[in-house]
């Protein structure tokens, strides 16, 4: 049997935003990884979150949390979560639990943060 | 290909991994389509993932057991945990406006919604799934 590959996840700041860019599978197993990156995030009060999901290939009910609470504990703060590069079946997922309806979502980190700047 | 395969896990999370790449690697080889193990490996994502954390709270000395029976037609999946059962008949819908910001309860609603169907035995602690091969979800 050979272990899958865990989540990769890389985080970049500047000019006042992070981008979080996440590639494999969000799933039960890997979705702590992603929720202590954005803990960290957020623990230094973030003002913009962007979460790059172009490379995530499923995300399950964990991952979905894991964000929720996330873009929720930011927004104490009034700081932002908000997500770009969905698409397939991520996307049918997000729009399934209507979630697409909670978060922003944009095409790229480009476009999610000429969006927040503007 | 007929026949029943078992396979059991002590109740941590990181387990499920080994699980879920041993079914999707037996439907690779038995070249089922890239959207079914995708639907299988979602579907087993949160059944596990509900035995571990909701049937046997996390305890590692209780077991999760895991049968399936690959055939040309498609997949069955049972997955057992030690608990008390739950009762899925009164679960609320998730993607109500006052639940949508909710972090937890998609679960069901993710099986019942990759899975061609989805059954629980009484006690509600053993949750049998099926998917056939190819077939759009």
């Amino acid at each position: 049997m050979s272990p899958m590959k865990p989540v990769e996840i890389k985080v970049q700041t500047h000019d006042g935003a992070s981008l979080v860019t996440v590639a494999g599978h969000l799933v039960a197993a890997e979705s702590s990884y992603l929720a202590a990156a954005l803990e960290d995030l957020i623990a230094g009060k973030e003002s913009l979150i962007i979460v790059d999901m172009s490379r995530v290939k499923l995300i399950t009910s964990e991952g979905l949390g894991v964000l929720i609470r996330a873009r929720k504990d930011a927004s104490e703060y009034d700081g932002r979560l908000v997500l770009c590069g969905l698409s397939g079946n991520v996307l049918d997922i997000f729009k399934m639990t209507r979630l697409d309806k909670v978060f922003a979502m944009y095409e790229s980190p480009a476009a999610a943060l000429s969006a927040a700047s503007g | 290909m007929d026949g029943w395969h078992t396979l059991t896990i002590q109740s941590v999370t990181e387990n499920i991994r080994d699980i879920e790449e041993a079914l999707c690697e037996a439907l690779n080889k038995a070249d089922f389509p890239e959207n079914d193990i995708f639907a299988v490996r979602l579907a087993l994502d949160e059944a596990l993932a509900n035995a571990i954390k909701h049937g046997n709270h996390y305890d590692a000395t209780k077991l999760v057991s895991v049968k399936y029976r690959l055939t040309d037609g498609g997949i069955t999946i049972v997955v057992k945990d030690e608990g008390a059962g739950f009762n899925y008949e009164n679960l609320p819908d998730p993607t109500l406006p006052d639940r949508l910001e909710l972090p937890s309860g998609r679960g069901l609603l993710l099986m019942r919604s990759y899975m061609d169907t989805i059954s629980f035995n009484a006690k509600g602690n053993e949750v049998t799934m099926v998917k056939g091969r190819g077939k759009s979800t």
